[in-house]
C-alpha cells in the first residue's frame, strides 16, 4: 500500500508540474492582455515536435532542445501577438474575437503539423534512460528529470518575474495597465513579451513531456482543456494560482486514478472545481 | 415619519469600521447634502442605502419599510434611485432609448405583451416615448434624442444620467458626485435643474465634494469623518462648525 | 426611400421562393443533407446569439442541444410519443433545465460565467458517456432514432424517408426561429437585453433585475438549442456524447463571431458562409480543407472583427471616400 501511495505522490508531482507549466502560460497571457489563447495547446504540441526533430532525429543536446523550443515557439508567439491578437484588443468584443481567432489558429497549426509531420503518433526517445529504485519507490529517470527540469523552469519564471526589470514591468501591467503605462512601461512590448513567454513555456513543457507522453498533431486540444480547468481553479490571471491549481489537479488525478476509473476521476475533478468556485468564485488565489 | 431613516448603521471591513453607528433622517422634499473628507464613509453609506453593499449592523427604512439587505433593483423599484459617480450610460443606445429604459420598470410592458406586440403594449410604447420626450425637454436634451449616448459631450452625458434616473419616477433621488468633471457653467446649470426636480416634489440626497455647490443648494448638510457623523445642520452652521473645519484641514474645499 | 421599400422586400421574397424551390432544382442527397445541417446549425447559432445578447457566452450551449436531442429521442423511443409532441416538449425541457444552471452561474460575471458553462458542458458530456448507460447508451450513444412521420388518414402521408421532406421541415423551423429572434430584437425585450449587456449596474439602479433578464435570455437561447438538438437527433438518426461537447460548440461560436455578434442575421450569414465554404468548396482540398478554413476564419476576425454583416457598411464607407 505504501508503495502505491508514494507512486501516487510522485506521479502527482509530475502531472501537477505539467499542468502547472501549461496553465502558467495561459494565465500569464490572460493577466496581461485579457485574452485567452485558444491555440496554447498547439504551442505545447509544437514543442513536442521540436523535441522529436532536434533531439530525436538530429541528435541535438536535450537541454539545448528545451532552449530551442523556448526561443522558436516564443518567437512565434511574439509574431502572433503582434499581427493577430494585439489589433483585436482595441476593438469591441475582445474576448470572443480572440477566442475564435485562437480557435482558427489552433486548426491551422494542427493541419500544418499533419501536413509537415504526418498524423501518426511519434515517440521521442528518452534522454535519461533507466530507472531509479530507492527507499522502496521506483521511478524512471525520465520522469524524475521532467520533475526536476519542470520545477527549474517554474523557478526561473518566478525569478524572472520578481528579480528582473522586465518581470516587474509584467507584474505591474498585470495589476493595473493604465498605471503601469503612466509610469513609462511600454505596454505593447510587455504584451509581446508575455505572449512569447507563455508560448515558449508551453513549448518547453512539450519538450519535457515528449519522451513520456506521445506526440501527434492533436495533443494540443486535450492539453488546452486541462489548462483551462487549472486556470479556472487557480484563478484567472494568477501565476501562483496556476501553480497551485496545477499541482492540485495533478494530485487529484493521480490519486483518484489509484482508486477510481478515469471517467469517475474526471467527474470528481469537475465537481471539486465547481464546489471551489461556488465557495470562492475568483478561484483559489484569484483576485476579485 | 421621515422618507429615509438610517438607524445605527455600521459597516466593518475586516477589522476596520468604515461606518460606526450612523444615525440620520432624510425628510420629504428636502435636499440633503452628505459631505466629508475622502475615506469618511460617504460612498459606503451610499452603497448601503442603494443596495450593493451589505450592512454589518443597523437598519435603513425607506417610507417605513426596511430596505437593508434588499437587492439594488428592488430598492430602485420602491422609489430610491441613484446616479453614479462615473458616467454610466447605455452607451451604444440612443439618448431617447436610454430614457425610455429608465422608465421601463414602471411602464407596465411585460414579456408576452412585447413578444406578441399587443395593442396594450403598443399604446404603452407610445406613452413611454411621450414621457421620455418630456423628460428630455426638461433636461435640455430634446435636440439630441437620436444621438448615441456615448457620442454626447461630457456635460450632456451627465444630464442624460439624471434624465434616466428621473424616468424611473424616484421618490428619493440619490446623487453620487454628479458635478465631477464639470466646469462652472455646467455646475450652475445642473444645480438649477436639481432645484427644479425638488420643486416637482422629489427628495434628494447629494453626495458631493464641491463645497460651493453643496452650501448653495442644500437645505441641510450632514458631515462624516472616519465613519461617524460629526455635524448636522444648515449650510451656514456647517461652514462655521469647528469640527468640520478641523476634519477638512489641509483639504481644499 | 421608395426604392428601398420595393427592392428589399422583393429580394427577400425572391430568396424565399428560391429556398422553397431548391428540392425541385436538385435532388442530390448530399446537397440536401448539408442544407439541412446548415438549417439546424443556424437555429443553434441563433440560440448562442440569444444569450450573447444579454452579454454572456454559454460554452455549455452544445450540452443543452444535447439535452434537447436526448430528451426528444427518449420521448419518442421510450415513451412512444410522436415526434410532433416530442419536439416542443424537448424544447421546454431544455429551457427549464437551463434555469437552475443559469440561476447558479449567472451571478458570476463575464469570464467566470464562461468558465462555469465550460465546466457544465464537460460535466454533461462525462455524465452522458459514463452513467445511466441503459438510458443514454454511453459513449456509443443512441442509434436508430425514428424519423418523424405525418399520417392524416389517407390525405397526407409523409414518412420523411427523403431528404427533401426534412429540408422543408427544417427550412420552416429555421425561418420561424429567425422570425422570432427578429421579433424579440425589435421589441422592448431586445432593448432591455441590449441594455443589460451594456451596463447591468445601470439597469439595476432603475429597477430592472439583471438576474431575471439574463435568465430569460438564457432560457430563450436554450429553448431554441433544444429545437436544434431534437431536429438533429431525428435527422441524423444517431447521437453520441461527443456530438454535444465543448468542441461541438466551438464551430457554431465561430459562425456567430464571423457573421457578426449582436445582430439577428449575423449568425445566419456566418453559418451559411462558413458551412457552405467548408462542405461545398473546400471539400476538394482534402487535407488542406481545415487549414484553409482556419486561415479564412483568422483572416476575417483579424480584419473584420465586427463580422461579415459589417461588410456592406465598410464597402459603403470605402466607396464613399
Amino acid at each position: 500500500m505504501e508503495f502505491f501511495l508514494l507512486q501516487g505522490v510522485l506521479n502527482g508531482v509530475m502531472l501537477g508540474l505539467f499542468y502547472a507549466l501549461v496553465a502558467l502560460g495561459l494565465s500569464l497571457i490572460f493577466g496581461i492582455m485579457g485574452i485567452v489563447n485558444f491555440a496554447h495547446g498547439e504551442m505545447y504540441m509544437l514543442g513536442g515536435y521540436v523535441a522529436y526533430y532536434l533531439f530525436g532525429i538530429f541528435g541535438l543536446n536535450y537541454f539545448a532542445s528545451i532552449i530551442a523550443a523556448l526561443i522558436l515557439v516564443g518567437g512565434l508567439g511574439a509574431l502572433l501577438e503582434k499581427i493577430i491578437f494585439r489589433p483585436l484588443t482595441t476593438r469591441p468584443q475582445v474576448a470572443l474575437t480572440s477566442l475564435i481567432a485562437g480557435l482558427g489558429l489552433a486548426w491551422v497549426f494542427q493541419m500544418l503539423a499533419v501536413i509537415c509531420f504526418g498524423e501518426l503518433d511519434k515517440k521521442v526517445p528518452s534522454a535519461f534512460k533507466g530507472i531509479i529504485s530507492a527507499a522502496g519507490i521506483v521511478i524512471s529517470k525520465e520522469r524524475l528529470a521532467a520533475i526536476i527540469l519542470g520545477s527549474f523552469l517554474i523557478l526561473m519564471l518566478n525569478l524572472f518575474l520578481r528579480r528582473t526589470k522586465a518581470g516587474s514591468a509584467i507584474r505591474a501591467v498585470a495589476q493595473d495597465k493604465e498605471a503601469a503605462a503612466l509610469q513609462g512601461v511600454n505596454v505593447n512590448r510587455i504584451s509581446a513579451l508575455s505572449f512569447s513567454i507563455g508560448c515558449g513555456l508551453a513549448a518547453s513543457t512539450g519538450v519535457l513531456m515528449a519522451p513520456i507522453f506521445i506526440i501527434n498533431p492533436f495533443v494540443g486540444s486535450d492539453v488546452i482543456l486541462k489548462a483551462f480547468l487549472v486556470v479556472i481553479l487557480g484563478g484567472l490571471g494568477s501565476i501562483p494560482g496556476a501553480m497551485l491549481g496545477g499541482l492540485l489537479m495533478g494530485f487529484i488525478e493521480s490519486f483518484g486514478c489509484l482508486f477510481f476509473n478515469v471517467p469517475t476521476v474526471n467527474v470528481l475533478s469537475f465537481i471539486l472545481i465547481l464546489i471551489t468556485l461556488i465557495v470562492r468564485p475568483q478561484g483559489l488565489l484569484g483576485r476579485d | 415619519m421621515a422618507l429615509l431613516e438610517v438607524r445605527n448603521l455600521t459597516k466593518h471591513f475586516g477589522g476596520l469600521a468604515a461606518l460606526d453607528g450612523l444615525d440620520f433622517d432624510i425628510h420629504e422634499g428636502e435636499i440633503l447634502g452628505l459631505i466629508g473628507p475622502n475615506g469618511a464613509g460617504k460612498t459606503t453609506v451610499f452603497n448601503m442605502i442603494t443596495g450593493p453593499l451589505r450592512h454589518t449592523h443597523g437598519e435603513i427604512l425607506f417610507m417605513g419599510k426596511k430596505i437593508t439587505g434588499l437587492k439594488p433593483h428592488k430598492i430602485a423599484g420602491l422609489g430610491a434611485v441613484r446616479t453614479f459617480q462615473v458616467t454610466t450610460l447605455f452607451g451604444d443606445m440612443t439618448v431617447i432609448q436610454n430614457v425610455i429604459l429608465g422608465g421601463h420598470q414602471k411602464s407596465g410592458i411585460g414579456f408576452w405583451g412585447a413578444l406578441w406586440n399587443t395593442h396594450f403594449t403598443q399604446s404603452k410604447e407610445i406613452s413611454s416615448r411621450k414621457e421620455a420626450k418630456k423628460i428630455l425637454e426638461f433636461m435640455g436634451l430634446k435636440d439630441q434624442e437620436d444621438e448615441l449616448a456615448k457620442n454626447l459631450p461630457h456635460g450632456h452625458q451627465r444630464r442624460l444620467e439624471l434624465a434616466i434616473a428621473l424616468a424611473a419616477k424616484p421618490k428619493l433621488l440619490l446623487m453620487d458626485e454628479p458635478l465631477t468633471g464639470m466646469n462652472h457653467e455646467e455646475v450652475e446649470d445642473m444645480l438649477e435643474r436639481i432645484d427644479r426636480i425638488r420643486e416637482e416634489g422629489r427628495t434628494i440626497l447629494l453626495v458631493e465634494h464641491n463645497m460651493r455647490a453643496v452650501t448653495s443648494i442644500c437645505d441641510r448638510i450632514i458631515v462624516l469623518s472616519f465613519g461617524k457623523k460629526i455635524a448636522e445642520g444648515s449650510p451656514q452652521e456647517i461652514i462655521q462648525n469647528e469640527k468640520v473645519i478641523e476634519a477638512y484641514l489641509g483639504v481644499e474645499a | 426611400m421608395i426604392k428601398r421599400d420595393i427592392v428589399v422586400p422583393t429580394c427577400y421574397t425572391g430568396l424565399l421562393i428560391l429556398l422553397f424551390a431548391i428540392p425541385l432544382i436538385t435532388q442530390e442527397p448530399y446537397t440536401l443533407h448539408i442544407l439541412c445541417l446548415i438549417g439546424i446549425n443556424i437555429i443553434f447559432a441563433c440560440s448562442i446569439n440569444a444569450i450573447l445578447n444579454v452579454g454572456e457566452l454559454n460554452l455549455g450551449q452544445a450540452a443543452f442541444m444535447g439535452i434537447g436531442a436526448y430528451s426528444s429521442t427518449l420521448l419518442v423511443m421510450r415513451l412512444h410519443l410522436s415526434f410532433w409532441f416530442a419536439l416542443p416538449i424537448a424544447m421546454i425541457i431544455t429551457a427549464i433545465v437551463s434555469l437552475p444552471m443559469g440561476y447558479v452561474t449567472l451571478r458570476f460575471k463575464g469570464a467566470y460565467f464562461l468558465l462555469f458553462t465550460f465546466l457544465f458542458a464537460e460535466l454533461v458530456r462525462v455524465l452522458l458517456s459514463n452513467f445511466w448507460i441503459g438510458l443514454f447508451g454511453g459513449i456509443p450513444g443512441l442509434t436508430n432514432i425514428p424519423r418523424p412521420f405525418i399520417h392524416i388518414r389517407s390525405l397526407l402521408q409523409v414518412n420523411f424517408s427523403s431528404k427533401a421532406h426534412f429540408y422543408y421541415l427544417i427550412l420552416i423551423l429555421t425561418l420561424f426561429t429567425i422570425f422570432v429572434m427578429q421579433r424579440i430584437d425589435r421589441s422592448r425585450i431586445g432593448m432591455v437585453f441590449k441594455a443589460i449587456s451594456q451596463s447591468d449596474a445601470l439597469a439595476e439602479s432603475i429597477g430592472i433585475s439583471s438576474m431575471k433578464v439574463k435568465l430569460l435570455g438564457c432560457a430563450m437561447g436554450c429553448f431554441f438549442a433544444g429545437m436544434a438538438g431534437s431536429l438533429y437527433a431525428h435527422f441524423v438518426g444517431v447521437i453520441t456524447p461527443p456530438d454535444f461537447s465543448l468542441h461541438a460548440v466551438l464551430a457554431p461560436i465561430a459562425y456567430v463571431v464571423v457573421g457578426g455578434i449582436g445582430s439577428v442575421l449575423g449568425p445566419v450569414i456566418g453559418t451559411v458562409f462558413l458551412m457552405m465554404l467548408s462542405h461545398f468548396f473546400l471539400r476538394q482540398f482534402g487535407l488542406y480543407e481545415l487549414l484553409i478554413y482556419g486561415v479564412i476564419i483568422v483572416f476575417i476576425i483579424r480584419f473584420m472583427p465586427e463580422g461579415l454583416i459589417s461588410l456592406p457598411r465598410r464597402l459603403r464607407i470605402k466607396l464613399g471616400k
